[in-house]
C-alpha cells in the first residue's frame, strides 16, 4: 500500500476534517483495488448447489447405526 | 433437496420459533451424548449431518466417499465426545474441525495411492459436459487453496461462499461475532489469494 502526500486546497479527511495541507493520506485507489482483487476471488469461489444432501438411504441407515451405537459402525455404504 | 434432508437444514429454524435457547438444548444433548445416550447423539446427527457432508463433499467432491467420511466423522464425534468440552465454540464447529481432518487424511492417502479421482468430475452437480471440464481445473484449485487455509478461515469461506450463509448466520455456526466474521473473511479472501499466485 502506497501512501502519498496530497496537495490541494481544501483537503479533507475521510471524516471531513479539515486537514494540513501535504498530509500524508492512504490513497484511496490502492483500498479500492485490494477490495475488488478480493471480491475477484470470492467470486471465483462457487457455491455448492441445494441438492448436494446425502441420500434418503445413508441418512436412515447411519441414524440407525447411531441409535445401535457402543463401539464403532461400518459406514452405511458397506453395510 | 429431499424431505428428510430439508427437515434436518430446517431444524434451528423450528428451535427459535418455538422459543427455546437453541445453545441451551443443545448443550443439554451433548452432556447426555456424553454419559452414553445414543438418542442425544442420534438428535445431534440429526441437526448437523447435512452440514456436514455438504462440507466434507466440498472437499474431496464424490458423493459416495462423502458419505464415508460423514459416516467416519460421526464415529469419530461418539468415540471423542467425552473430550469435547464446550470451550465457547458451538458443538458443529468441533464437528466440522474433526471433519476436515478426516477428509484431508483421506485426499493426502489417495494422492500416496497416485489415482486419478481427484480429476473426475461428479455430472449430478455439472449439467454441461464443456463447461465442468472449463470450471474443475479453477475449483480444484481454489478447493485446494481453501484446504490450505487456517482452521477458522477456511469455516468461515466455505460457510460464506460454498454454503451461502450470511454473516450472522456464520457468526452463530462459529461462535464468532459478526464483525469477527468480517475480519477472518478479509483475511481468508486475502490468503487465498495469495495462494492462488503461488
Amino acid at each position: 500500500m502506497r501512501i502519498v502526500p496530497i496537495f490541494r486546497e481544501g483537503n479533507f479527511s475521510v471524516q471531513g476534517k479539515k486537514m494540513a495541507e501535504g498530509t500524508p493520506r492512504l490513497q484511496a485507489h490502492d483500498g479500492m483495488e485490494q477490495s475488488a482483487d478480493l471480491k475477484r476471488v470470492a467470486a471465483r469461489i462457487r457455491p455448492l448447489p441445494a441438492n448436494v444432501v446425502p441420500s434418503e438411504h445413508f441418512l436412515r441407515t447411519m441414524r440407525r447405526h447411531i441409535l445401535q451405537l457402543n463401539g464403532g459402525f461400518d459406514s452405511p455404504r458397506a453395510a | 433437496m429431499t424431505a428428510l434432508s430439508s427437515r434436518r437444514v430446517d431444524s434451528s429454524k423450528r428451535d427459535g420459533e418455538r422459543g427455546e435457547d437453541p445453545r441451551a438444548e443443545e448443550r443439554s444433548l451433548f452432556e447426555r451424548a456424553i454419559e452414553r445416550d445414543r438418542s442425544a447423539f442420534a438428535e445431534l446427527y440429526d441437526r448437523h449431518v447435512v452440514r456436514v457432508y455438504r462440507h466434507i463433499y466440498y472437499l474431496v467432491n464424490d458423493r459416495g466417499d462423502a458419505e464415508d467420511l460423514t459416516a467416519q466423522t460421526f464415529l469419530k464425534a461418539w468415540e471423542a465426545i467425552d473430550r469435547y468440552r464446550e470451550r465457547g465454540a458451538p458443538f458443529v464447529s468441533w464437528l466440522l474441525r474433526i471433519a476436515h481432518n478426516v477428509a484431508v487424511s483421506f485426499l493426502r492417502a489417495r494422492r500416496e495411492h497416485g489415482t486419478l479421482e481427484d480429476y473426475v468430475i461428479d455430472p449430478k452437480r455439472h449439467g454441461n459436459p464443456e463447461e465442468a471440464l472449463e470450471q474443475s481445473s479453477d475449483e480444484d484449485s481454489i478447493r485446494r487453496a481453501i484446504l490450505e487455509l487456517r482452521e477458522e478461515q477456511r469455516q468461515v469461506i466455505i460457510l460464506r461462499f460454498v454454503e451461502e450463509l450470511d454473516h450472522r448466520e456464520v457468526a452463530a455456526v462459529i461462535g464468532k461475532s459478526v464483525p469477527a466474521v468480517r475480519v477472518i473473511q478479509h483475511r481468508a479472501l486475502g490468503n487465498l489469494r495469495k495462494l492462488m499466485r503461488a
